[in-house]
Formats: C-alpha cells, structure tokens, sequence
C-alpha cells in the first residue's frame, strides 16, 4: 500500500521559479533570552534543512522569524534579494505546532476553504488527501480524528498551498512510522520540483541530503 | 533626541537630572499653589470657600487628559520606532494617569456635594472622565494579562492608541447624551467666570501637579531601569554559578 | 469562491456548527431583558422610560459574552498565522471573519429588542426604531467586541479582560442606539438623529476598526 501510494505522490509536476533564501547577521532574543546571533544561512533550490536541539533552543522562534511572523533584533531575512515580510505572503507554506483544525469541521470543508484562500483549484484537494492516506477520512469531523490524522491533514494544507518554501514546525511528532514515510516521500518530490523544506524537529529525520542546523550550539 | 537617549546609559544621565530639576520645582510650585489656594485667593463670591476644591480638581482632571496624551504619544513612537524607552514610558505613565483620573473623579465628586447638592451628578465632563478611568484599567489589565514583554508592549501600545480615537468620539457622544436631559441650573465652574485672583492660584497647581507627573514619571522610568539591571546581574551570578 | 466570501462562510457555518450559532447570544440577550423588570419593579411607566436603555445594554452584553471565542479559537489552533501568510490584507480578512461569525450569531438581536419594546410597553414605532438602532449597531458592537478579542486573544480567562477593554469603546454605539429608542419614546424629533448617529459609528468603524485588529494580530502573534 505504502509503495503504491508513493509512486501516486510522485506525479510529474512543474517545477517552482528558481528561490533562494538568505539569512544575515540574524539576531533573535524572546524577553531576555539569547536566542541566536550573527545567524547566517543560505538555502537554494530543492535544498532542505533541519532544525535541531533540545526544547527551548528557540527552534520554533527561528522559524517564525522566518515566516515574518516575529520580528528579528538585528540582520536580515531575504527570499530572492527582497526582504522576506513582503514576498511571505505568495511563498511560504506554514506548518505551527497546530493544524489549524475546527472540531467540527471535517477535512473536505477545511481544506476547501485553503483551496479558496491560496487561490488553488478545489480538484487538487483529493490529490493532497491520498499523497497522505487520508482520502477516506475525507468526511470525518476533525473531533474525531486521532493527532496523527490532524497531522496529515495539516500536511494536506501545505500540498495544497503550493508555495516554494515550506517551513515545518514538528512534522513528524505525532505521525506513525507509516505518516513518517509519506512526510518524507512528499518533501522529496517537493525538493525534486525546486522546493524549499526548513523543518523544526526534535526526533532525527530520515531525508537524503538535508543540512541541519543545532539551535543549542549557536 | 529621543533615539539619542533611547540609550540605556544617556537615559540615566538625563534621569539622574530630570529627577531632581522636577523634584524642586514641584516642591516649590505646589507649595506656593497651595498657599495661593487657600489662604492667598479670597473666597468665591457664589461658592464661597467651596471654590478652593477647584484648584485641586481642575488640574487633576487636566492632568488625566495630558498624561493619557502622553501614553497614546510614546504608545505612538514605539509603535513606529521600536524605542524601548518609549514603551517603558508608556508602562510608568498609565498607573500616574490613573492614579490623577482617580483624584480627578474623588475631588469632583466633593465638589459636587455642596455645588449640586449630590455626591455624583452624571453630567458630560465627569461621566467622560470616569469612562477615561475605564480606560486606563483596561490598559492596565491588558499589559498585565500579557506575560511576553513584547507582545505586551505592541498590544497595549495599539490599545492605548486606538483609545485616542475612542476618547474623542466618547466625550462627544457624552455631551450629546448629557444634552438629551436639561440638569437644573448648575453653576458653570469654569469659562468665562474665572476671576483673575483665581487664575493665580489654578495655574500654579496645574504647573506643580505637571511637575509632579514628570517627576513621578522619571522616577519611575529609572527605578524600572534599575530593577531590570539587577535581574540581569541576578541571572548573570545563577548561570555563573552553574558552571 | 472569492477569498473574503469563503472567510465570512466559513465564519458563518462554524459560529452554528461548533458554537449553536445565535442560540448563545439569543439566550442571553432574553434572559437579561427578563431579569431587568424583576429588578426595577413593574411599574409601567419606569419601564417603558427605562427600556430602550435596558434593551440596548442588555445587547451590548450579548455581543460581549461570545467575544472571546472571537480570536481566541484561531489563535490557538494556529489558524491566524495562516491567515497571515496569505496575499489577502489581513484587515480584510478580519473584517470579512468578524462579520460572517456577527452575522450568524448576532441577527436575533434587533428581533428581540422589537419584542423586548413592546413587553417593556413602548409604542410600537418606538420599538421598530430601537430595533432598527440595534440592526445598525451590530457592526460597530461586533468590530470593537473583535478589536478586544484580538488583543486578549489567548489570554486565560480573557473573557473579563476583554470585558473591560470593550466597555469604553461602546459608549458611543450605547448611547445613540439607546438614545434613538429613548428620543421615540419621548416622541422627541432626534430619534433620527440618533439612529443615523449609530449607523455613522458603525461605519465609521468598520472603516477604521479592521486595521486595528489587523495590527492586534500581528502584534500577539510577533
């Protein structure tokens, strides 16, 4: 099943226009604590890194920083030589801790509504629904779906949003060795497409080539 | 200037002036305004001595309106500029304006006694000043319930400038109301019937009680500098000690 | 579908699904106007003089008791960082949110007030008018109600906190709403004044309010 499902998710997309994400000089403090400083990082096309170190080593706040949801003491951050806070907006999908979920809403209502917000058609809503073996959840509320499913639901949205640069707060943490498989099998073809992948995770994942960054040891 | 002293050291310098330069001149000011008020001034000629409660309220109630000005200004200015100090401003300065707003309301309300003959006459000034009370709490409440110091500083920063808007569509709407019911005859305690030797007096309070509130508001700003520096030096001494 | 259609439609259909829609407010709003007699007294007249203004604060409390869900829910759950890293302007969206959850929730309003009226013993013009003062200050009532709900949202216990940065900004909305029904009932001429004065705050804050909660939002999030 697993094998099948991959070969679906790899379908022949187009590639994305050419994004390159610079850091400089990034300096990030919440209150008073110290989170990074002179932080430089450089990301191209299909490039993928990985956030790692322990529980308050600022991972999530890095990440946000670079969504432009926080704004960084010093440095800047560039997507293609603008300034990130304005090309946000139409290149990144965003992945927080929670998925965005009503409980009363059911996975074919929600990921309608992302299709209308993102501007994507709503036939590419059953495409994103199978590459994460959640097709026939389709019509469960979400009260009911276990924080796995929620998971792959929220993994759905960002199919579905089809921006260059994903950036994923804990992926992984309540998916099964299963979910794990079709996490990294979507951020292979997306990387195949020119896509960019920064993901915050404290369990180590298993993804060819991707660079990782210790937020304890800077 | 102000992103001149937005550093930390040369705020100190201004402060360790600033303190004393208000410290004195509120001495001196509000020691002279209360002598003027109640033994210099000669008693009103309608409300006899009742008319010395004036010279403590109007400059509370003056003083309730510049200090909120001042908070939506250095809301403003960190707003746009980001200056630490002007948030640390408008943090030091809400508790002092609500504090005036409280004298403000206190006094009116013993004034009221012997001029209306009620503790509390919901008429249009009074009514507005209570609602600015309100407001100051809300922001009060608002920077309190927020425990990240940066989100607090940016919500409380819009609260207090959205509150500007508020304020004036507010004390508007009040005289409207107010006018809806015609009050029996009231003395009009101010305007055109301020006599000369009155001026004097109200004048000095309102220059003191000015002086008071920079005075209180240096104070402090740099109490507040202080006490973040020893935490700092605290937390230095702890992970020191860890290792 | 367009974006701001799907956020009012999506606002709408969870305020009924997830929360029983105007069923809360509606409660609530007749629970009040029932407790207001019972408190004052039945005297007949008090009641008729005192009722517009009863109706329209009892209203305002209504708007308030669902507020805090307002934001709260989307900040929590994420939904808001969503919102900002779409193309939309963020005020927009907030408007277009407060205004389909206002208008699910909110509708049953004006109908009660017209019958709070006429068991208060107003005239019936006189209720019709402040039900239709009440229709024109949904809006203004709501945007301010969202405006304290952004800026508390996630707070624990929010609910009083929220309360209390709203009250003073509905003054105005109280007054000339409240004012219409009461100019009415006096048979005073400035009942239209008041009604037109309420439907001017309200556009003036739906003018001015979405940008405040845009920079609300951005602000909590950051």
């Amino acid at each position: 099943m697993t094998s099948a499902s991959l070969s679906r998710t790899v379908t022949p997309a187009p590639k994305f226009p050419d994004l390159r994400l610079s850091v400089s000089d990034l300096g990030l403090s919440r209150g008073d604590m110290v989170l990074a400083r002179d932080l430089g990082l450089a990301l191209g096309p299909g490039e993928a890194l990985l956030l790692t170190g322990r529980n308050g080593t600022g991972k999530t706040s890095l990440l946000r920083a670079l969504a432009g949801f926080i704004e960084p003491d010093t440095g800047a951050i560039r997507l293609n030589d603008e300034p990130a806070a304005l090309a946000a907006a139409d290149t990144i999908a965003w992945l927080g801790h929670a998925d965005g979920l009503k409980p009363g809403e059911t996975p074919r209502s929600a990921l309608r509504f992302w299709a209308d917000l993102y501007g994507q058609p709503r036939t590419a809503i059953m495409p994103a629904l199978r590459a994460l073996e959640i097709d026939h959840l389709i019509d469960r509320p979400a009260a009911r779906l276990s924080r796995g499913q929620q998971r792959r639901c929220g993994l759905a949205r960002i199919v579905l949003a089809h921006r260059p640069l994903w950036l994923l707060d804990e992926p992984a943490g309540p998916l099964d060795a299963e979910g794990r498989a079709c996490l990294a099998a979507l951020v292979a073809s997306h990387r195949a497409r020119g896509g960019l992948v920064i993901a915050a995770t404290h369990q180590p994942l298993d993804w060819p080539d991707a660079r990782s960054l210790d937020m304890g040891a800077i | 200037m102000l992103s001149y002293f937005a550093n930390p050291q040369r705020f100190d310098q201004l402060a360790r002036i600033a303190i004393p330069v208000f410290g004195a001149a509120t001495l001196i000011l509000l020691g002279a305004g209360i002598y003027m008020s109640f033994f210099a001034s000669p008693p009103d000629y309608q409300q006899g001595d009742t008319v010395r409660i004036m010279y403590v309220h109007v400059p509370a109630a003056y003083m309730a309106s510049a200090l909120y000005a001042a908070l939506a200004g250095a809301s403003f200015v960190y707003f746009v500029w980001r200056h630490a100090i002007a948030d640390a401003a408008a943090a030091v300065i809400a508790p002092i304006g609500a504090v005036f707003t409280a004298l403000a309301l206190a006094t009116g309300s013993i004034w009221g006694k012997p001029m209306w003959g009620t503790w509390w006459e919901w008429d249009a000034r009074m009514t507005s000043v209570l609602v600015l009370f309100l407001v100051y709490l809300g922001y009060m409440a608002l920077r309190s319930a927020l425990e990240d110091a940066q989100q607090a500083a940016r919500a409380s920063a819009i609260l207090a400038m959205a509150g500007v808007i508020n304020l004036v569509i507010v004390k508007f709407s009040v005289e409207w109301w107010s006018s809806l019911h015609q009050p029996a005859a009231v003395f009009r305690a101010d305007g055109p019937t301020i006599h000369s030797s009155q001026l004097w007096p109200l004048g000095l309070m309102a220059l003191g009680y000015t002086m008071l509130a920079g005075w209180l508001v240096f104070y402090r700003l740099r109490t507040r500098a202080i006490a973040r520096r020893a935490d700092a030096l605290m937390r230095q001494k702890e992970s020191g000690g860890r290792k | 579908m367009g974006v701001l259609t799907a956020i009012f439609a999506r606002e709408a259909r969870l305020a009924w699904a997830g929360g029983g829609g105007a069923a809360g407010p509606a409660a609530f709003f007749l629970a009040a106007i029932t407790l207001a007699p019972l408190a004052i007294g039945p005297a007949a007249d008090l009641l008729a003089a005192a009722g517009p203004g009863i109706l329209a604060f009892a209203a305002l409390l209504s708007v308030l008791q669902s507020a805090e869900r307002l934001f709260g829910d989307d900040f929590s759950d994420g939904t808001l960082d969503l919102y900002l890293l779409t193309p939309t302007s963020l005020a927009a969206l907030c408007l277009a949110k407060v205004m389909g959850q206002a208008s699910a929730t909110l509708w049953p309003l004006p109908l009660i007030g017209v019958l709070g009226g006429l068991m208060y013993g107003l005239p019936p013009i006189s209720a019709l008018v402040l039900g239709a003062a009440l229709l024109a200050a949904i809006p203004a009532l709501a945007l301010i109600a969202g405006f304290a709900g952004a800026l508390a949202a996630g707070i624990k216990r929010g609910g009083l906190l929220i309360a209390l940065i709203a009250t003073p900004m509905m003054v105005p909305v109280l007054i000339f709403a409240a004012g219409a029904g009461r100019s009415a009932f006096a048979g005073d001429e400035r009942a239209v004044a008041n009604l037109l004065l309420t439907l001017a705050i309200s556009l003036g804050t739906v003018a001015l309010a979405p940008f405040g909660i845009a920079a609300a939002v951005r602000g909590r999030l950051g």
